[in-house]
């Protein structure tokens, strides 16, 4: 379970936006992201339409009707999430420290 | 003189069928409670109407195939289903194969007739029963999309099923 569905939900999109939180490179599909997350797609393709609609994921056309999805890393508001998420866990190690 | 609503306790309120305890709701609640939520959790609400919705079909057809067994069981699930059961819908269609899935097309979604005009699919927890329903009956996985819906004016609704597999991205 990601930082920010452990905080806010929980949420198949905070769940969705987690796992690209830490996979901020890779390129998935929906049925990847499904297995990931122990979902079924369908549940999924749900919630990725906002998440690209919102600027925070970017659709990428890898075959005639098929589409994968990354990370957008040009948008401030996923900087800034990642930002968050990376303080986040390094407060949660040092909490676990004590 | 205002009009006054008694209430008397009876005996049993309970309601059940094949052994299992059941409510004789207005369809309209459900839409309402899909509305209000949608209200606050957007999308979100669609996807847990989906998964609802497979819960809910799993468990509902065990109770059938254990009560109807397997011969016969989509004819008598479609009766069921229907005005002359529980009301929730019409089967026009069902062809779904355990290697690929297929197509099930159904007429008076309870859902979509109470529903009102929408631009996009509404049937969210009729799409996730389906796919629930298939996985007990054909022990595969599947994921289902609303192609086609009642409520953004079309003559019934329409599901496409596909297989796919858990373990292959």
């Amino acid at each position: 379970m990601g930082v920010l569905n452990e905080l806010f939900g929980p949420s198949i999109r905070l769940l969705v936006l987690d796992l690209f939180l830490e996979n901020p490179d890779r390129l998935m599909n929906l049925r990847e992201v499904a297995r990931l997350l122990g979902k079924n797609p369908g549940s999924v393709s749900r919630v990725l339409p906002r998440l690209v609609e919102d600027g925070l994921l970017e659709q990428v056309k890898i075959g005639k009707n098929i589409y994968a999805y990354r990370l957008n890393l040009e948008n401030e508001v996923v900087r800034l999430l990642q930002e968050f998420q990376s303080r986040l866990k390094q407060l949660r190690i040092k909490e676990g420290g004590r | 003189m205002a009009k006054s609503h008694e209430f008397r306790r009876r005996e049993a309120p309970i309601l059940e069928q094949l052994g299992v305890r059941v409510i004789v709701m207005r369809a309209g609640t459900f839409v309402d409670l899909q509305k209000s939520m949608e209200l606050t959790l957007r999308e979100e609400v669609e996807a847990l109407l989906y998964e609802a919705g497979i819960k809910a079909g799993r468990s509902s057809t065990k109770v059938l195939l254990r009560e109807w067994g397997e011969k016969d069981f989509m004819r008598r699930w479609a009766e069921f289903y229907s005005s002359d059961g529980c009301g929730w819908f019409k089967l026009e269609k069902a062809e779904v194969e355990p290697e690929k899935g297929g197509v099930v097309r159904i007429s008076g979604s309870f859902i979509a007739e109470e529903y009102g005009r929408s631009e996009k699919p509404v049937c969210h927890f009729l799409c996730g029963f389906l796919v629930g329903v298939f996985r007990e009956l054909l022990g595969v996985e599947l994921t289902c999309k609303e192609t086609k819906c009642a409520a953004m004016g079309e003559p019934y609704c329409e599901f496409k099923l596909e297989r796919y597999d858990i373990n292959k991205p």
